[in-house]
């Protein structure tokens, strides 16, 4: 007979979770590096970027040694937060590595540093949003809900974040980020997939158009659209009139059932098209905002 | 196209032929007379009035006339209800298929004997390629991937599937490890081997999870443990390994995909090759086919060391294999399904060969609509060894697909093979009973059922169906007694189908006694069985109304109702999504439509109080998985109803949710929402939403688009959606970008009929600058399915065929067998000829047939009329003419039967019409012209008028009657002499035997071509006598040579048209066989007739061959 009563593991475990969401915190500070999960395996073990070409690095956003960093975490929600970390306005003399480059930037990629604890990296792709070589990398973030703090049923948030390769200390650094909305991030093909859209130039004007496509508890579909813009390397809301006579706000639209985006006139513009149960609702690119549009 | 070669032919009637006049009797006999044939007909056998190779081919001619009027020129779409059966979950009563494994359960609807027993839960855990060989939600795929879970309670080196532990192991045992494991948490040497484990406890508990809620939960706290476990250890890459393979588990693949990179860094994994195809398969999950297929031929290209580890060298071939079958699935994804097709079949021929493997390469091919080139690949694949349960399998799908298609004698001998490997397989045995059934054979088919009943340990006489329906709500039931379910319902209503055929009212109480013994078990079970019970009972019924007609149709439909209710009333409130629930709801509204006395707008009401209205829909349905079902039922109901405008908001709505829930399958993030992934996604609700959408007046053509782009976003294979794309770009003036989806559907589906075709036919219309990329794409058609496919004719078509294979082509009509009849009938009236007679004042008489006596009258008129038409000359000019006047009016009948009715087409055929026409023309003179040449001779050119008037004639029948010009021939030097003798005035001269039999034959001919005594004087510089193997005189080779001519141009047309389909070739190969029927027709003055009288049989062999290729020509068959 066990000497202990039997409780399903999950139960088991989650009673320990307050103890692995400590862990997970203060992993990072122990591991010198911010990624939550267990992937990290090997990045307890500290490699410099001149001596490996490994994928996953203990530091790609973390501070190197005798650097001083803030990690700045910025709540989606009371449950699900993206953190971020960069450097301090008056940042400490940094060490600069040193010996050969990578030959492959995307070598030391490591987007686990900046999906902190209790978020879930549902995307990333590799996109020359700033027109540079390397190119940068667009990724979407999800409250994870692992933690027991995070019921099921509590509505999750979302959120992208870009990220660009600094050549000086040969690391990935979160670029920009934008505010969370509500729902779980979907995965949405890149606009250099077949068929994809995300980070690409859907208005026709040079700029690439972030898409943030989620879901709410309810069912609902939301879509976020966000123009890049190369020079400042930040992406803002693009604007829209949600119906005819409404006042303009950020694009950020709702169907009952679906929301994408698809180029209903072959003009390489692309519309918004939502589905609702009753019918389908579109809008189009006026050239400074998306405005109704008629469907049929 | 006669030649005159001057010698006698006294001799050269045929030798089985007896003349029938006294003056043949008597004619003179030349001393160069064959020894076998006798002027005086002695050596005659029979003394009919034809002689009997004239006989033998007018006959031949009769029986192609038949053939012509009873061959079956395509297939009717066969009676496929007696093999659409719903599944014992209750899935497939709506739709046959929204994705390709559920179009492939439709067609294939059963596992082998060994694929029945791998989804055994409580025995071993399946191997690797159970996760691309399931979907990814399913119990199977989710046992594979914990299996690949590193963890055992002796060691973290073990992977799950070969501990020891079972996927559903005994709840002791299962308590066992648990403590085992958290006993470990507690030393500090294994505490994190006992997390790790504790995970993999997880994982097994969350398989039989109770709820989705559960299982997330549990899933949840799996991934955290194993996070755990390599936050603490991270030198241990299988922790890491793990956590990505949880990931993967619920659908987090960037996770997934970034976790492997990790445990990629660790130098210990440099020989387990399996984490590339894990990135690859993360990668392929989340939408990035392209880095799928980088990594997969990274293990794919990789060099083994010679010397490795047997233990590396077995890790590394599971990796290759695995690597190799998912790059199918990655190459898929890419919208590149051709070449997937191509990875699966090489992998099955070459490599592995497995059932799961051959069922995704199976669905593949539906995907495509190919199904000619499948059952040629099934075919072939039954040659290459593959094991014997597999060619069993391949055998009934074949005939299963046969069977859809129309081919009900080809399907039976499948059968009967896949019986010989398999002769007590139920499943098999249902197949049979339902072919069968189809075929008429309701006795037969009944016969079949009761066996299985047996088979499966079942009393025929009772209808218990408690256990299946028990085993469908228990998540822990075996796939082999999933599968034993089903074959029972199957065989239930196969039952009842066959004895709704009978129609007594011994067999309709029979029906009404089935349904009661299967509802009456209900008796003490949960809610949940008795619903499932009464959808079963109503199964029957409905089928059974299925197979009848009438009132007794609505009766039997009326009584399914009734039971569907009861399955309603049962199940509608267990939670959305429970087994059996929208069937229940679907099929009660759908019966209840289809009762005497009701109307669609009654089942529509059904759907309204059931909570589903689907004119009104509410947006609840977003998360509801009954949803789809429920309102593509309430769609076809509206469509009833002639609410079209509902109907489609509910297609879309319930393609739109299909996909929803499709991509919310897992517990994770989940795949892409429109994008294919390598696994089997909802493109078919998407393609119906597109075709509805496109119905619908007044539509924004945009919106049409997108749903057809959404529908070969998910699944690439599907011909359909590129093929409709196309067409409606193409009719909504987009011609240029209609031809690329056009071209990108046969670049998915090579084999894709209706696609190649509709191809061609925007090529063709888009002028003579795209006539080769319509050639090729029309060959590609002809290719996959036969010629039959030109029957479609120049106008785009929309692929309506559904997803169930269908027959080939077009149905046929008796205008398509017109153009046949009337060269049948051209032909016989010139074998229709009496025999010839011989005199002794006037030598060799010919006989002419109807068409002869009535160019008699006709060429005399225009001879008056127009001289210089009918005059016979040897220049350049009277050769051109007597080529380009019949090439012109060919060019005008072949194109015109090359448009296929359309105009635009037919102006498109014009010059490649003139020039085969003028080929055939000109080979047969040119090469005559040549040959003679060679015997220092010449030929005389000029139209013969009735052959002309023929020629206009056949235009508007699409065809070119072929001879249409008369060729004589003389001797180089006397063309002087000749000119003076044309018009039967000219002198004679006395010269050898020989040369006064030639001038007898002179006379004959020239009776012949022109009804007048004329005199062709020749010199004797032809050699006289039959020599060679066919023992021709110079003269009958001479003419032989324009046949030969038009049978190698023939062969060469024919052998190009075999290689590539091309109608162009196609028409020439027609054209060629028309001159040679034509100018080989046995009345005079054809070249047949100096043939037919040289050598009769070979002139029937000639005469036969070309008669016969000409008829299955102009049908199409060919």
């Amino acid at each position: 007979m066990p000497e202990k009563a039997i409780v399903p593991a999950h139960r088991r475990l989650l009673g320990a979770i307050p103890a692995i969401c400590l862990l997970l915190v203060l992993l990072p500070i122990v591991a010198g590096c911010s990624s939550p999960s267990a992937a990290p395996a090997a990045q307890a073990e500290t490699v410099t970027a001149a001596q490996s070409t490994v994928t996953v690095l203990p530091a790609a956003t973390a501070p190197a040694a005798g650097e001083t960093a803030t990690t700045v975490t910025e709540p989606l929600t009371d449950t699900a937060t993206v953190t971020s970390t960069v450097a301090d306005e008056t940042p400490a003399p940094r060490f600069t590595p040193t010996g050969p480059p990578p030959s492959d930037p995307l070598d030391v990629l490591n987007i686990f540093g900046i999906v902190t604890p209790g978020n879930l990296a549902v995307k990333r792709d590799i996109l020359p949003l700033d027109g540079n070589n390397p190119p940068n990398v667009l990724v979407t973030i999800a409250g994870a809900r692992l933690g027991v703090s995070t019921p099921l049923t509590t509505e999750n948030t979302s959120a992208l974040g870009v990220m660009t390769y600094d050549p000086v200390f040969r690391e990935w650094n979160l670029s920009w980020q934008s505010d969370p909305i509500s729902g779980t991030a979907r995965p949405l093909a890149a606009s250099n997939q077949f068929g994809g859209t995300n980070g690409g130039d859907l208005l026709r004007d040079g700029s690439p158009i972030l898409e943030l496509r989620t879901t709410t508890l309810d069912g609902m579909a939301h879509l976020q659209l966000l123009r890049y813009d190369r020079n400042t390397h930040k992406a803002i809301p693009l604007k829209m009139v949600p119906s005819t006579g409404a006042p303009e706000k950020d694009a950020l639209f709702d169907g009952e059932l679906d929301v994408t985006v698809a180029d209903l006139d072959d003009d390489g513009i692309y519309e918004v098209v939502a589905d609702n149960v009753s019918g389908v609702q579109a809008w189009r690119w006026d050239g400074s905002r998306y405005i109704p549009r008629e469907t049929r | 196209m006669a030649t005159r070669d001057k010698r006698s032919r006294a001799a050269a009637v045929p030798p089985t032929r007896k003349p029938t006049t006294a003056a043949s009797r008597v004619a003179p006999q030349a001393a160069s007379a064959p020894p076998r044939a006798s002027a005086d007909g002695k050596t005659a056998g029979l003394n009919l009035p034809i002689d009997s190779h004239r006989a033998i081919a007018s006959v031949a001619l009769v029986m192609l006339i038949l053939l012509t009027l009873l061959a079956p020129m395509s297939v009717a779409t066969p009676n496929r209800a007696a093999f659409l059966t719903p599944r014992i979950d209750g899935s497939g009563s709506v739709g046959v298929g929204f994705n390709a494994t559920g179009i492939e359960r439709t067609v294939f609807p059963y596992l082998t004997f060994i694929e029945r027993q791998q989804g055994n839960l409580s025995s071993t855990w399946p191997d690797i390629y159970g996760v691309i060989n399931n979907d990814p939600s399913s119990v199977e795929a989710q046992r594979a991937i914990i299996g690949q879970i590193f963890g055992s309670t002796s060691g973290i080196n073990v992977r799950v599937r070969d501990s020891g532990l079972e996927s559903n192991p005994d709840p002791a045992k299962l308590s066992g490890v648990t403590f085992s494991y958290q006993q470990m948490t507690d030393t500090d040497t294994r505490e994190n081997l006992g997390i790790n484990g504790l995970g993999i406890v997880d994982l097994i508990h969350a398989l039989t999870a109770p709820d989705r809620q559960e299982q997330q939960a549990l899933e949840r706290d799996a991934i955290v443990a194993f996070q755990t476990a390599a936050s603490n250890d991270a030198k241990t890459w299988q922790y890491s390994y793990n956590w990505a393979i949880a990931n993967f588990l619920v659908g987090n693949y960037t996770a997934a995909y970034e976790g492997m990179r990790a445990a990629e860094t660790n130098t210990e994994t440099a020989d387990f090759h399996l984490i590339p195809v894990w990135m690859g398969l993360a990668a392929l999950r989340n939408g990035e086919p392209d880095e799928a297929i980088k990594q997969f031929n990274r293990v794919i290209d990789f060099k083994l060391a010679a010397g490795s580890d047997e233990n590396v060298r077995n890790s590394f071939e599971e990796a290759r294999g695995l690597a190799q079958e998912a790059l199918g699935d990655a190459q898929w994804a890419r919208r590149d399904p051709a070449t997937a097709y191509k990875t699966y079949q090489d992998t099955l021929q070459f490599g592995r060969s497995s059932a799961g493997l051959y069922r995704k390469w199976l669905r593949l091919g539906l995907q495509q609509r190919g199904y000619e080139q499948l059952l040629d690949d099934m075919n072939m694949l039954l040659g290459q060894g593959l094991a014997t349960d597999l060619q069993g399998r391949i055998h009934h799908d074949r005939a299963r697909l046969l069977s859809f298609m129309g081919r009900g004698d080809a399907a039976m001998s499948e059968y009967k093979q896949a019986l010989v490997i398999n002769q007590n397989d139920p499943p098999l045995l249902i197949s049979y009973g339902q072919a069968l059934l189809s075929s008429g054979d309701y006795n037969g088919a009944l016969a079949q059922a009761e066996d299985v009943i047996r088979q499966l340990g079942k009393d025929p006489s009772a209808g218990d169906m408690a256990t299946v329906a028990n085993t469908v709500i228990t998540s822990t039931s075996s796939l082999g007694l999933l599968e034993a379910g089903q074959e029972l319902l199957d065989a239930q209503l196969l039952r009842a189908a066959a004895w709704s055929k009978q129609n007594s009212s011994q067999s309709m109480a029979a029906i009404d006694s089935l349904v009661s013994n299967i509802t009456g078990s209900a008796a003490g079970q949960p809610t949940h069985v008795v619903g499932l019970l009464n959808l079963y009972g109503g199964n029957a019924y409905e089928m059974a109304a299925t197979a009848a007609s009438g009132d007794r149709a609505s009766d039997l439909y009326g009584k399914a109702a009734e039971v569907y209710k009861q399955a309603w009333a049962a199940l509608k409130d267990l939670p959305k999504g429970a087994s059996g629930r929208a069937a229940a709801l679907s099929s009660l509204a759908r019966t209840t439509a289809l009762t005497k006395g009701k109307s669609a707008q009654d089942g529509l009401t059904v759907l309204k109080d059931g909570g589903y209205d689907p004119a009104a829909i509410s947006p609840e349905v977003s998360t509801d998985s009954d949803a789809p079902d429920i309102l593509y039922a309430g769609a076809l109901l509206l469509e009833q109803a002639g609410q079209q405008k509902e109907a489609v908001n509910a297609y879309r709505v319930s393609g739109v949710v299909r996909n929803l829930r499709d991509a919310e399958s897992l517990t994770g993030v989940g795949r892409p929402l429109w994008m294919g992934n390598g696994t089997s996604v909802p493109a078919e609700a998407a393609l119906q939403t597109g075709d509805a959408a496109r119905k619908e007046p007044g539509v924004n053509p945009g919106m049409v688009v997108m749903r057809y782009k959404q529908a070969f976003a998910l699944d690439s294979a599907l011909a359909p959606a590129w093929n409709n794309l196309g067409v409606w770009y193409a009719q909504n003036g987009k011609p240029d970008v209609a031809k690329s989806y056009l071209s990108l559907s046969a670049a998915a589906s090579p084999n894709y009929a209706l696609g190649n075709h509709n191809l061609a036919t925007e090529a063709y219309k888009s002028g003579i600058g795209n006539f080769l990329t319509a050639e090729k794409a029309q060959g590609d058609a002809i290719k996959a399915s036969g010629p039959q496919d030109l029957r479609w004719g120049y106008n785009l078509r929309y692929d309506e065929a559904g997803p169930l294979p269908a027959p080939s082509g077009p149905q046929s009509d008796f205008l398509a067998r017109l153009a046949a009849l009337l060269i049948l009938g051209l032909l016989l009236a010139h074998t229709l000829v009496g025999n010839d007679r011989l005199t002794n004042r006037m030598g060799l008489i010919p006989t002419r047939g109807v068409l002869g006596k009535l160019a008699g009258m006709l060429d005399v008129r225009v001879r008056e009329a127009m001289p210089a038409l009918v005059t016979p000359g040897s220049s350049s000019r009277s050769l051109l003419v007597a080529i380009g006047v019949p090439a012109l009016i060919g060019m005008l009948g072949l194109a015109w039967g090359a448009g296929h009715g359309s105009f635009e087409v037919a102006l498109l055929f014009l010059p490649v019409a003139f020039i085969v026409s003028a080929l055939a023309f000109g080979a047969n003179e040119l090469a005559q012209r040549m040959s003679a040449r060679r015997h220092k001779a010449t030929t005389l050119h000029h139209l013969w008028p009735m052959g002309v008037l023929l020629g206009i004639v056949s235009i508007p029948f699409g065809f070119v009657y072929g001879w249409q010009n008369v060729t004589r021939l003389q001797v180089t030097g006397e063309h002087a002499q000749t000119e003076a003798n044309r018009g039967g005035t000219g002198s004679r001269r006395s010269r050898t035997t020989e040369e006064l039999d030639l001038e007898q034959e002179a006379h004959a001919e020239a009776i012949a071509d022109s009804g007048d005594l004329v005199t062709v004087p020749v010199t004797g510089s032809l050699s006289v006598g039959g020599t060679g193997s066919l023992n021709l005189s110079p003269s009958a080779r001479i003419i032989f040579a324009g046949m030969i001519a038009n049978l190698l141009l023939g062969a060469v047309f024919a052998v190009i048209y075999w290689l590539t389909g091309w109608p162009t070739m196609r028409l020439g190969l027609f054209a060629s066989m028309l001159v040679l029927a034509f100018t080989s027709v046995s009345e005079p003055p054809a070249d047949g007739w100096t043939l037919y009288r040289r050598n009769a049989p070979l002139w029937l062999a000639v005469f036969v061959l070309a008669s016969t290729v000409a008829t299955l020509l102009a049908l199409g068959l060919i």
